[in-house]
């Protein structure tokens, strides 16, 4: 197969002969972040629970937060982190352990069209000089979802639009860690090339779900030096999968300093 | 009608046979759009010092994001680590929900993100702290995105 074909669209305002993958809104070289699921669900402490029969053949990535805000620890109340929500090729569990109880936690579930164990990487295309024109420009290209009208002002009513910046994914990596951690823990270092800080998840089999995989919500276990990203406490024989999105976290566009 | 939409498949698969797996776009699963248009802005990064009294919870950062639903947002957050005695002993850079520090006595102070019908909110929770915490660091990245959050309580059922 040829390999000079596709379709990239870039950002209002952006020369796509020039934009940065981060300055696009997709290029067919690699996928959009995209959203399978989304609801919530009342969880009970202390029960595992299938919170939801997802099927879809894969692990897929997710991300879980709470409704009903749990911040108030002296209140003795829960948070939600690591294994406490997993999932399997074919379910997210709920696996709230020792927590007091019994009561119920309001939660949200939002479960990606990205496989945790299928490795992709995408090309990187660098940053270059745009031509600096804003979005209130008339021009682009805007697709409604069915039933909607293209002259809605409403930005969900639309599958893509021209003045909307979508997450993209970068890479996925699979693997399992070899590398000698702290206290008979696995390490591994992922290196990425991209030319800018990116946003990214990270997600582990624990000790003790088998096969299921929980996301890394909390900064314990994590540590990251220019293009490196380490993931530090790996249960040995346990996977880690590193999801990068082409998301520059330090940007120059709205930087507030913020002191309180 | 059904017969449009759109859809582009990812390097060389073909797009009449492709799985939603390797879909560049699709219109099955629309993007996760933040608006690039209005003021404020739906996206940024805050560089933010913070001193928390024990006890204390500040909002530190409020975005009215003028939808009249509640979206979904996305954040990551880096707690770099430097001179300042309170950064993290760690350099992070990584996102959703609970943002988590432990300061340099490993206590617990947590910044998280709350999002309703009108604002986007960063809180500094010093909750469980015995002590005050002078100059705490911590960037965080945002995107509010136009799509919702699906409000539906699915419910659950017990494990096998």
């Amino acid at each position: 197969m040829p390999d000079d074909f596709g379709i990239k669209l870039s950002q209002t305002g952006r020369d796509i002969d020039s934009a940065g993958d981060a300055e696009l809104i997709f290029n067919s070289s690699w996928p959009t972040v995209k959203v399978v699921f989304s609801g919530q669900f009342n969880a009970l402490v202390p029960e595992r629970v299938v919170l939801y029969e997802h099927n879809l053949g894969y692990t897929p990535a997710f991300m879980h937060y709470t409704i009903d805000r749990a911040s108030d620890f002296r209140d003795g109340k829960f948070e939600i982190f690591r294994e406490i929500v997993s999932a399997d090729k074919k379910n997210i569990y709920w696996n709230p352990g020792a927590g007091g109880g019994p009561f119920t936690i309001k939660m949200g579930l939002v479960i990606y069209d990205i496989d945790l164990e299928k490795n992709f990487s995408a090309p990187v295309i660098k940053t270059g000089a745009s031509s600096g024109l804003t979005a209130s420009k008339d021009f682009g290209i805007k697709l409604t979802k069915e039933g909607k009208d293209t002259s809605s002002s409403r930005l969900e009513d639309y599958i893509i639009h021209s003045a909307a910046r979508s997450p993209m994914v970068h890479s996925v990596t699979n693997v399992t860690p070899n590398d000698v951690g702290v206290g008979g823990q696995k390490r591994h270092t992922f290196t990425h090339d991209l030319p800018y800080n990116p946003v990214f998840m990270v997600y582990l089999q624990t000790a003790t779900r088998g096969e299921e995989y929980a996301l890394l919500n909390n900064f314990a276990g994590i540590t990251t030096s220019e293009n490196d990203i380490t993931v530090l406490d790996v249960a040995p024989g346990k996977k880690a999968t590193l999801v990068i999105l082409k998301d520059p976290f330090t940007i120059d566009d709205n930087v507030q300093d913020i002191k309180a | 009608m059904s017969d449009f939409g759109i859809k582009a498949s990812i390097g060389n698969e073909d797009v009449s046979r492709v799985s939603q797996l390797n879909l560049s776009v699709g219109g099955k699963y629309p993007l996760w759009k933040c608006d690039m248009r209005p003021s404020p802005k739906h996206y940024g990064l805050l560089k933010c010092t913070v001193t928390l009294a024990p006890g204390a919870r500040k909002t530190i950062f409020t975005l009215p994001h003028g939808y009249d639903y509640t979206p979904s947002f996305l954040v990551a957050w880096n707690y770099p680590a430097g001179n300042n005695t309170l950064s993290s002993s760690i350099n992070q850079t990584f996102g959703l929900g609970t943002l988590e520090i432990f300061t340099s006595s490993f206590e617990l102070v947590y910044f998280y993100a709350l999002m309703d019908d009108k604002n986007f909110t960063i809180v500094a929770d010093n909750s469980t702290g015995a002590q005050t915490y002078t100059d705490l660091y911590a960037e965080i990245r945002y995107y509010i995105f136009a799509e919702r959050f699906n409000e539906t309580i699915i419910g659950s059922r017990l494990a096998p």
